[in-house]
């Protein structure tokens, strides 16, 4: 008994767990940290924890859901393996998001080279304002690949800053402090991205509210 | 029109700070093509000058304008999706399919894994050693694995050194090579 107790007070020594401030024991950064002291079954944890935001957010840019299973998993791996560069544990969940975020926009301008978009029917696919939310859940296959085309095809400066509005839901402050820009650039970015968008979308006959 | 610099004209263009009292509208009057470039803040509820933002909520252009942005803006928001406890299944296979083949990952994983276990024996020896007469029968205890082992003498000599005893996964050890 004593002697495994030892052994246990030796072996903390040898990992230096316990010399840092504890976490709280649900915090990113207290999983973090269990990695980093060789418990990789931790990072599966946070694999846990995140993988639907991480999903969600790669199906935000390729609109394609086995496409965003594959980024997620990539960008999970990524995060996995450069865990030890990441500097502020707390920080974890964006350091991930921009890892997925990157994974997506690259694998977002492969796919733009090959994948043909289908012809859409002429038919107006922007409900009204009303209808929208059930709309955006039964979004056709068809709406997305031309979605993710028009991504592709965005300047990416324009793209990375709405996609941070859209899918992470982050306010313009927190997307200015992310990226190191003016909170008037993200402004102007998000806004242009959205022009850009809108008339990319109705030339393909795309337009709100008409039946 | 450039809007490149629409941010810092806010106030300047007519706005008063918010917090004072509002002053009369004839002197806050704001265009159409001043108004525009703040529908997306409009959008994401950032916050806006009084004079554009009253200039938003009485003009029937920007509202169709804003309407339409509002649309791309729904277009591309993504519902939250449920969670799929097979995704971390899958995650692990991927791993160790994908890094079970870095050498350099499998031994500090190994030497991670074993570290409890050669202070265990260190200690233990320790001990038995200064216990001095059953020496030779705990010696068989803490048996060195290597020979006859089919890993070869390269793996045995280095679990010999952090600590000896140790039993081995082989499916791992396969995928993990032999060089550190
Ligand atoms: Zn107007």
């Amino acid at each position: 008994m004593a002697l495994a107790q030892i052994a246990v007070r030796e072996v903390r020594s040898l990992t230096g767990r316990d010399d840092r401030p504890d976490p709280t024991p649900e915090s990113d950064a207290h999983f973090v940290e269990r990695v980093r002291g060789g418990d990789e079954s931790a990072f599966d944890l946070l694999v846990d924890r995140y993988e639907s935001a991480v999903r969600r957010l790669a199906f935000g840019y390729l609109r394609d859901e086995q496409l965003a299973e594959d980024v997620a998993q990539e960008a999970f791996l990524q995060a996995n393996e450069k865990l030890h560069t990441l500097a502020d544990p707390a920080a974890f969940r964006s350091w991930l998001f921009m890892i997925a975020a990157n994974r997506s926009r690259d694998e977002l301008r492969r796919r733009a080279r090959w994948v043909d978009t289908p012809e859409l029917p002429e038919i107006a696919l922007y409900p009204s304002q009303e209808e929208m939310p059930a709309t955006r859940r039964a979004q056709s296959k068809e709406l997305g690949k031309h979605l993710a085309r028009l991504l592709s095809e965005l300047p990416d400066k324009y793209r990375t800053a709405l996609m941070m509005k859209e899918l992470e839901e982050l306010t313009y402050a927190e997307i200015a402090a992310r990226l190191g820009i003016p909170m008037g650039t993200v402004q102007i970015r998000v806004h242009r991205a959205r022009l850009r968008l809108r008339d990319q979308l109705a030339k393909l006959g795309i337009r709100r509210g008409v039946a | 029109m450039s809007i490149e610099s629409n941010s810092d004209d806010r106030t300047r263009r007519g706005g008063t700070p918010a917090g004072e009292s509002p002053a009369t509208p004839s002197q806050e009057v704001v265009t159409c093509a001043q108004a525009r470039p703040f529908l997306s803040a409009r959008i994401d509820g950032e916050e806006l000058s009084r004079p554009v933002a009253r200039h938003l909520s009485g003009c029937s252009g920007c509202a169709r304008e804003l309407g339409e942005l509002r649309a791309v803006s729904e277009l591309l928001r993504v519902d939250e999706m449920p969670r799929d406890p097979g995704f971390v299944v899958r995650f692990r296979q991927l791993r160790e399919a994908r890094l079970g083949l870095d050498p350099a990952r499998f031994w500090r994983a190994w030497t991670l894994r074993l570290a409890p276990l050669a202070a265990g024996v260190c200690l233990a020896t320790a001990l038995v050693l200064s216990a001095g007469p059953d020496r030779d029968e705990q010696g068989l205890e803490w048996g060195v694995l290597g020979e006859g082992s089919e890993i070869g003498s390269r793996v045995a000599e280095d679990l010999t050194l952090i600590g000896g005893v140790a039993w081995f996964d082989a499916e791992e050890s396969a995928l993990g090579g032999l060089e550190p």
